[in-house]
């Protein structure tokens, strides 16, 4: 079903290109360049709960914003210089061009969250779970950027798509109202993200359900890009 | 017979707009299909549907005997498609876009080479394709669609836009791989084109084919009128019709020396066009 030796030539072609389009090759060095920035303000006694929090806000900026712009633009672009017809009558399937090109915005994404927690250092954070938690999460976000990209007219159009994600992040702390919160807000993976997280800041273990929930995020986008890939045609 | 394309009673729509109506063919292996039409005639749409590309209001066609509307996307490794819409990695080398589909096809990445001589890019292998003409774009598209050895090869206007010597360069690999056993979908509005190259044409306007068949049966089918035209020594043109009375006439400047060339006048594709549908093919 799924050709590993198609999904690793589109692959390498992406990673080979795609700090050479314009649209995308700024957003991981500003995201660092972002933690940089943070880390440079951030007090010397600030404590460990502030340090943790503000990499929290970080990464969640990169997976929301960097991850799913990243993959919007990428689809944007093989739709916009006709290559992903190309692709589609060239025997590869839907799927391996989907994981492909996932494949290839995780691995900046992922790369990106790494750096700012070292940038950050925030020793007592468990790296595994860490990495383990933002990768889940960069995966689920960039499942989302790739229906994104899949509607936008064009490149230009896809690199706007990802900002106005970063609601996901701010809407918990701006609604009042409980029962939104608490029943829909909590299903999405930037939310998990975030318990997650603070779950780890506060010692605690990796709570497997709120894994659950980011891949049930990740199965849902992906879904949602199938049935828009269907309707849309090559 | 199997066949490597048929299409019955296909119909499609766009809005309001009908692009295609009631077209059927039936397209044998090995043979060189053209569709000679005009800007607008449906000729794109048709290659879309064919290809799986754009799905039909009603009908049903096929390639290689699979229904075009539920193509497994492995039919794909036997077929190869130039269309105006066939885009490159513009950021890679002409070398490089053919080595990630040789990756993706399976193909032996020792046939790219000869294939990018073969359309006259052998120089340009290291070349970013953003450096390239639009001759030079197409030749890739070319040598990409021919990467898997197709067994059905559609080409959209292959040579449009393309200078006189890289068509005829074009027309003779096309012609190569006819004698190979490949079977061809060409569209054009180059009438000289479909003449020299097709084994059958489909005559195609506003949707619907007008009439079909070999250059030969056409041009005997309109050639109702039958003449013949004779340049003479003195520089004058003389049309004459076949009849008995002009045979003596023929026979006579024959005889007197004074002819230098004599043609029969069967109408040209673009005639019977314009006969059949009142408008001129470009
Ligand atoms: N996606 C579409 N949406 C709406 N109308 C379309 C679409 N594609 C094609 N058409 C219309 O269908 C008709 C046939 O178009 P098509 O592109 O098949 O013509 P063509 O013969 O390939 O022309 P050309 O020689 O210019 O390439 C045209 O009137 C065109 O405007
Ligand atoms: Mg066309």
């Amino acid at each position: 079903m799924i050709s590993t030796r198609k999904i690793s030539a589109i692959y390498s072609k992406n990673i080979k290109s795609v700090l050479s389009n314009p649209f995308i090759a700024a957003l991981p060095f500003m995201m660092v360049a972002l933690a940089f920035i943070f880390h440079m303000i951030t007090p010397e006694y600030a404590t460990y709960y502030e340090t943790a929090s503000t990499l929290i806000m970080l990464v969640l900026m990169n997976v929301l914003i960097g991850g799913a712009t990243i993959m919007a633009v990428l689809i944007a672009e093989e739709k916009e210089k006709n290559t992903l017809n190309v692709l589609i009558t060239s025997t590869v399937s839907p799927l391996d061009f989907l994981i492909s090109h996932v494949l290839t915005a995780a691995t900046l994404t992922i790369t990106v969250n790494a750096a700012m927690f070292y940038i950050m250092r925030v020793p007592d954070l468990p790296i595994v779970d860490y990495m383990i938690i933002t990768s889940i999460g960069s995966i689920a976000a960039i499942t989302l950027g790739a229906t994104l990209g899949l509607l936008a007219k064009n490149q230009a159009a896809a690199s706007t798509m990802g900002t106005p994600l970063i609601a996901l992040v701010l809407l918990p702390s701006l609604i009042t109202d409980n029962f939104i919160v608490d029943n829909i807000l909590y299903y999405f993976f930037s939310e998990q993200i975030n318990f997650a997280m603070v779950d780890l800041i506060r010692g605690g273990e990796l709570d497997l359900l709120r894994i659950g929930i980011m891949a049930a995020n990740f199965i849902a986008f992906a879904l949602i890009f199938a049935v828009c890939y269907k309707k849309r045609g090559i | 017979m199997d066949y490597a394309i048929t299409m019955k009673n296909i119909h499609k729509t766009f809005g309001a707009k009908t692009a295609i109506k009631d077209v059927s063919i039936d397209i044998k292996q090995g043979e060189l299909f053209g569709f000679l039409g005009p800007s607008g005639a449906g000729k794109t749409t048709t290659i879309k549907i064919v290809t799986g590309q754009l799905k039909q209001n009603s009908g049903r066609a096929t390639i290689l005997g699979r229904e075009t509307t539920a193509l497994n996307h492995e039919i794909y490794s036997q077929v190869g498609i130039v269309t105006d819409n066939s885009g490159l990695y513009e950021n890679m080398s002409c070398y490089d876009n053919l080595l990630m589909f040789s990756k993706i096809l399976n193909t032996n990445k020792k046939e790219i080479m000869p294939l990018l001589r073969r359309v006259g890019l052998g120089g340009d292998r290291n070349k970013q394709v953003k450096k390239f003409s639009k001759g030079m774009k197409q030749r890739l598209v070319l040598a990409r669609a021919m990467l898997n050895k197709p067994k059905i090869l559609f080409l959209d206007e292959p040579t449009s836009g393309l200078d006189p010597s890289t068509s005829i360069e074009i027309h003779k690999l096309m012609l190569e791989m006819k004698n190979d056993g490949t079977t061809f979908f060409l569209t054009t509005h180059n009438m000289t084109e479909a003449s020299k190259l097709c084994d059958r044409i489909a005559l195609f306007n506003e949707g619907v084919i007008v009439d079909m068949g070999s250059m030969d049966e056409l041009s005997q089918k309109y050639n109702k009128e039958k003449s013949v035209k004779i340049l003479l020594n003195s520089g004058a043109e003389v049309i004459l019709g076949l009849t008995p009375e002009n045979s003596r006439r023929v026979a006579e400047l024959i005889n007197q020396n004074a002819v230098v060339t004599i043609h029969s006048q069967e109408p040209t594709l673009e005639q019977i066009f314009l006969k059949l549908t009142g408008r001129d093919l470009s």
